[in-house]
């Protein structure tokens, strides 16, 4: 028997609602809002009160998929990396900077959509840089 | 703070009383519910006091049920308000838990909390710290002291406000209906905001007879900030004025509606 | 029990300002067709004459101004 609350961050949206993923024997199984984070006062929205669900969901990507044929097909993080790279520098090189944009997500980190954006502005020279939690 | 509860707790861990000890603890400036197994942590209990007194209770009757259901024999431990206390005696009597394995620890409600629920019975059974404050008027007089129209009006501009994101109900810890009805389409439509008044709300207020124990957790949960506490407090107080029936105060029955009884005089 | 629980609703409607009357149980067997129809006909005169339910929405508004805009109240 081991049961934990976790403390962490919502991550549906930008608001950040702070919340207690609770886990029992290495499972996530709910959520509680959090009653002294500033942002939410225990209180959270329909999303964020079913996020437990989406943690060890088996639907959830684990591995990158690359379009072969018409069908997505598994690959390791290396060919889906240097498949992008090369694909990237080739539209690049044929239509120019702005035929490429970026749509960063609320699911990563602050640093992490920090770095697509540098990657947009620094690395392929194109202020189109959006965000799915831009609400 | 909190000698006598952290030396009790401190006692039933060590000598196994109970596998698990469900409160709430002091982490990195929060206060969240936490399962104590050893000793060790217990300096960071927490009765759920942060800025104000009450301000930072949770559903811990609802964890203890999730709990028991998972881990059915084993015996755990609770810190229980009043309203925790009623919630297990409910509980029990509508067969979700066994209180047979569960050590209670007590704690009476200060009389700031007991005066801002106006709390019908603000202690438990018995309790190893705070004070025994006399207990308020439950029921919400000053909703019952405006006419019908108003209160119409007022009631539509409540529950207008409603996002539909069911923490009143996830939060409840008399809520541990496997399918529930206000996620039935016969009942509430899919995908439209505000849910169909006023059938959403009086549904869970209807389905909160012999149920509800008055603990204000739905209320604080509503972003919307609809006086739900006053709404079930008055399906409450027309049960009690109806049977005598006050849900988790000496209950043995599920709910006064499950016995034949005389139907009442005007139906 | 059914009554009771009817009973109860209600009661809850009132506390929401709305008008009791507007529900109604009555037991009917399906060898009672006229009396069916009956109660069906009494409930839905009762209802029109009820009228709409007063959503009004102008809940800062007086009570007394309430009472003058809906005189049968």
């Amino acid at each position: 028997m081991d049961y934990k609350t976790v403390l962490t961050t919502c991550a549906y949206c930008g608001c950040g609602c702070g919340l207690y993923l609770e886990v029992l024997d290495g499972q996530a199984i709910g959520t509680i809002p959090s009653k002294t984070n500033p942002i939410n006062e225990g209180k959270l929205c329909v999303k964020g009160w079913n996020i437990h669900e989406f943690v060890q969901h088996p639907k959830r990507l684990t591995k990158p998929l690359i379009r072969k044929n018409g069908t997505l097909t598994e690959s390791s993080w290396d060919e889906a990396l240097d498949y992008t790279a090369s694909r990237l520098k080739e539209i690049k090189e044929a239509h120019g900077s702005d035929s490429i944009a970026f749509l960063a997500s609320a699911k990563v980190t602050n640093e992490e959509n920090y770095i697509i954006m540098k990657f947009a502005r620094a690395a392929v020279g194109t202020n189109n840089v959006d965000h799915c939690a831009r609400l | 703070m909190y000698h006598a509860i952290k030396e009790r707790v401190t006692e039933l861990l060590s000598t196994g009383e109970v596998k698990g000890f469900l409160a709430l603890k002091k982490d990195n400036g929060h206060i969240k519910p936490h399962l104590y197994v050893s000793p060790d942590e217990i300096d960071q209990l927490s009765i759920g006091d942060g800025e104000t007194a009450g301000d930072a209770r949770y559903p811990l009757t609802k964890i203890l049920t999730m709990l028991l259901q998972n881990h059915s024999g084993e015996p755990f431990g609770i810190l229980a308000r009043g309203c925790d206390q009623r919630a297990l005696r409910a509980l029990a009597a509508w067969n979700q838990i066994s209180l047979e394995q569960v050590v209670v620890i007590g704690v009476a409600c200060s009389e700031e909390l007991a005066r801002a629920c106006n709390c019908g019975l603000p202690y438990p059974d018995e309790w190893l710290e705070g004070e025994q404050i006399e207990p308020k008027d439950p029921r919400p007089v000053e909703w019952e002291a405006k006419s019908p129209l108003q209160r119409l009006d007022l009631w539509r501009a409540e529950f207008e406000k409603c996002i539909k994101c069911y923490g009143c109900r996830n939060i409840c810890p008399m809520c541990f209906c496997k399918e529930c009805s206000l996620e039935s389409e016969d009942v509430v439509t899919k995908g439209e905001i505000p849910p169909d008044l006023p059938m959403f709300h009086l549904v869970r207020a209807l389905h909160m007879i012999g149920r509800c124990v008055d603990c204000g957790l739905c209320e604080e949960a509503c972003p919307a900030s609809i006086p739900l506490r006053a709404l079930y407090k008055k399906v409450n107080d027309i049960v009690e004025t109806r049977f005598q029936f006050r849900a988790g105060i000496e209950q043995t029955e599920q709910s006064p509606l499950h016995k034949i009884a005389e139907p009442p005089a005007a139906i | 029990m059914t009554a009771q629980r009817v009973a109860v609703l209600r009661d809850l409607l009132e506390f929401v300002g709305i008008e009791g009357e507007r529900l109604n149980l009555v037991w009917v067997s399906s060898a009672e067709g006229p009396r069916f129809a009956n109660e069906m006909t009494e409930f839905t005169e009762k209802i029109r004459s009820l009228g709409p339910l007063n959503w009004n929405y102008q809940w800062a508004v007086p009570d007394s101004e309430l009472r003058a805009a809906n005189p049968s109240k």
